[in-house]
C-alpha cells in the first residue's frame, strides 16, 4: 500500500476508519475507560498510519494489527495515568462521568439499571480480565485471536475471562435476579 | 464427573444477557480528527490559466515565424556587386622577381 507522500492515502485512512474504528474504541475504551483518553491514542494510531511508520499489508490481518497497535498504546498510557494519577483525577473517576461510560443508555428503565450496575461491574475487573471479555462477548474473537491481539496465550485469554465472567455473575447478581 | 474447561464457557444464558448490552459508538465527529482532509484541487501549485493561455499564444507565434518561408525567397546564388580594376602598380618593388639581373 503506498502513501500519497510517505503513508496511508488519505481515502485508504478513511476506509480504515469506518471498517475498524468502531472496535479500536472500544478496545480503547475496555482498557482505559476515559474517552479522551481513548481519543488521543487512536489518534496517535492514525497519525502513525498517515506517516507510514506502520505498514498494513495483510489485508486479512488488519483488524488485529491495529488492535493489538490500540492494546500497547493504552497500556503505555495507562501505566503513565497510574503514575501521574492525582487526588482530583481519583475523584473524577470516582463521580464515574459519561466520559467512562462503556455501554448505549436503555430507554426501558429495568435495562438502564442493569447497564448501570454493568459499567459498575466491569469497571471493578482488572484491565486485563476487562478487555477479554469485551473482546470476546461484545467483538466476538476466538480466544487464539484475543490471545494474538492481547500477546497472551489462548489459555490464560480463557481463564481470565473465565475469572471475569464469575466475578461479574458475584457483583450482578442482585440486580440479575431481579430481572 | 464435571470438569473445567477454561475454553467452553458454558455459561450462555448470561453471557447472551450481557451480549444484550450494546457497547457504545466513537463520537461522529471523531472521523474528521482522525482523517485528514483530502487537498482540495485548487489547493495544487500551478500556473493562472490566463498565464498559461498568453504563454501557448506566444509560443505558436514564435514556433510558426521560425518554420515559416519567406515570401521573397531566392533560389539563385548570390549576386555579388561589381568590384572595380585592381590599381596598376608603377614599381611593383614587393613583387616577385622572375627574371634576375645578371
Amino acid at each position: 500500500m503506498g502513501g500519497a507522500k510517505h503513508g496511508q492515502p488519505e481515502h485508504d485512512l478513511g476506509r480504515i476508519h469506518d471498517d475498524h474504528a468502531t472496535a479500536m474504541f472500544h478496545h480503547g475504551m475496555a482498557l482505559l475507560r476515559d474517552q479522551t483518553a481513548v481519543r488521543d491514542v487512536l489518534q496517535d494510531v492514525f497519525l502513525k498510519l498517515a506517516q507510514g511508520r506502520v505498514r498494513l499489508d495483510d489485508p486479512a490481518a488488519e483488524r488485529a494489527y491495529l488492535l493489538r497497535m490500540v492494546h500497547h498504546a493504552s497500556l503505555d498510557r495507562l501505566r503513565r495515568m497510574k503514575v501521574r494519577q492525582t487526588h482530583a483525577a481519583r475523584q473524577t473517576e470516582d463521580r464515574g462521568g459519561g466520559d467512562a461510560e462503556m455501554f448505549q443508555r436503555c430507554p426501558d428503565p429495568d435495562r438502564e439499571a442493569f447497564r448501570l450496575q454493568m459499567e459498575s461491574a466491569l469497571a471493578q475487573l482488572p484491565e486485563e480480565q476487562r478487555i477479554v471479555v469485551v473482546l470476546k462477548l461484545w467483538e466476538e474473537h476466538t480466544f487464539e485471536q484475543i490471545a494474538a491481539i492481547c500477546g497472551i496465550p489462548a489459555n490464560t485469554a480463557a481463564s481470565r475471562y473465565r475469572y471475569a465472567l464469575d466475578k461479574l455473575r458475584a457483583l450482578l447478581r442482585p440486580v440479575y435476579e431481579d430481572l | 464427573m464435571k470438569t473445567f474447561d477454561p475454553m467452553n464457557s458454558g455459561d450462555d444464558d448470561f453471557e447472551s444477557d450481557l451480549r444484550g448490552l450494546k457497547l457504545r459508538q466513537p463520537p461522529a465527529e471523531w472521523r474528521d480528527l482522525l482523517v485528514p482532509p483530502a487537498i482540495p484541487p485548487a489547493a495544487t501549485p500551478g500556473l493562472p490559466k490566463p498565464l498559461v493561455a498568453v504563454l501557448a499564444v506566444c509560443w505558436a507565434a514564435t514556433a510558426c515565424f521560425v518554420l515559416s518561408k519567406p515570401e521573397d525567397e531566392r533560389l539563385n546564388l548570390p549576386m555579388l556587386p561589381s568590384s572595380p580594376p585592381p590599381p596598376s602598380m608603377e614599381d611593383p618593388v614587393f613583387t616577385y622577381n622572375e627574371t634576375p639581373k645578371p
